[in-house]
């Protein structure tokens, strides 16, 4: 039985997007997102390491810049590797199905995916008031 | 900001419960999630918290269909030999057991509202 690995994050894009070729052509986008979370009152940022393939990962480069807004529809992926020192250590990341820009910039291309017309609320909170 | 996880699976052992120092019960299982793809696997750690844990201790078992709605949580620490580690998890809302329903099961999904506390651990 095919289960269910479904995962939908809205933050602001942390760093601006790279894209790499490999050598079959293929395109992978990679770009860290910082979600905002509130637990028992206080407010967390955690940074999600998020993968696009194909022709998504594309258009990642020119889109998505450091900023942004954005909602990313994908799966929960977490797997193991050595490092250079050859212990064990985990890696978490969402690959990607689906990107929605939630900004409204001018530079947005139009073939960018759907904007939504109504904007996140963030609320506006200094860095500095950042428990960590 | 929106942060939401759905996934189905199975259970790759029973659900081990602990309290806290302060008596919150806390539920910490594996899902094994099937990709399309045929024999790939996702294993997804999963916590549920007060309520919502007992029910899980009590009637999830290993190798069950499960059925999870819950939040990504990413957090770092310092492990044992004082380096910085990350922990990944999905903080679990709601679970729904899927399958056959063994005679004690209960009858329908539950839906607990669990609100985490700043727990020393």
């Amino acid at each position: 039985m095919a289960g269910l690995n479904k995962i939908i994050l809205v933050g602001t894009v942390a760093n601006d997007a790279e894209t790499h070729f490999a050598v079959e052509g293929t395109a992978r986008a990679n770009f860290k997102l910082g979600v905002r979370t509130f637990a028992s009152g206080a407010v967390s940022l955690m940074n999600v390491d998020i993968v696009v393939w194909g022709k998504l990962a594309e258009s990642c480069a020119k889109l998505l810049k450091a900023g942004r807004m954005v909602l990313v529809e994908g799966a929960l992926r977490i797997r193991s590797f050595e490092d250079q020192s050859g212990s064990r250590k985990w890696a978490t990341e969402v690959s990607a199905s689906s990107l929605q820009l939630l900004d409204q910039k001018a530079t947005a291309a139009p073939q960018s995916a759907a904007v939504a017309a109504q904007e996140e609320e963030v609320p506006d909170l200094p860095e500095g008031d950042l428990p960590f | 900001m929106y942060n939401k996880v759905f996934l189905i699976g199975n259970l790759t052992r029973d659900p081990e419960v602990r309290y806290t120092p302060a008596g919150i019960p806390v539920a910490r299982f594996t899902v094994a999630v099937n990709r399309i793809k045929k024999d790939e696997v996702d294993f997804i750690p999963v916590v549920a918290w007060r309520r919502l844990a007992e029910i899980c201790g009590e009637f999830l078992k290993k190798g069950r269909p499960v059925a999870i709605e819950g939040r990504l949580q990413i957090r770092t620490y310092k492990n044992k030999a004082g380096m910085e580690a990350t922990s990944t998890e999905v903080v679990a809302d709601g679970m729904q057991m899927l399958g056959s329903k063994p005679a004690s099961a209960p009858a329908a999904g539950t839906k607990a509202e669990t609100k985490e506390e700043d727990i020393p651990f």
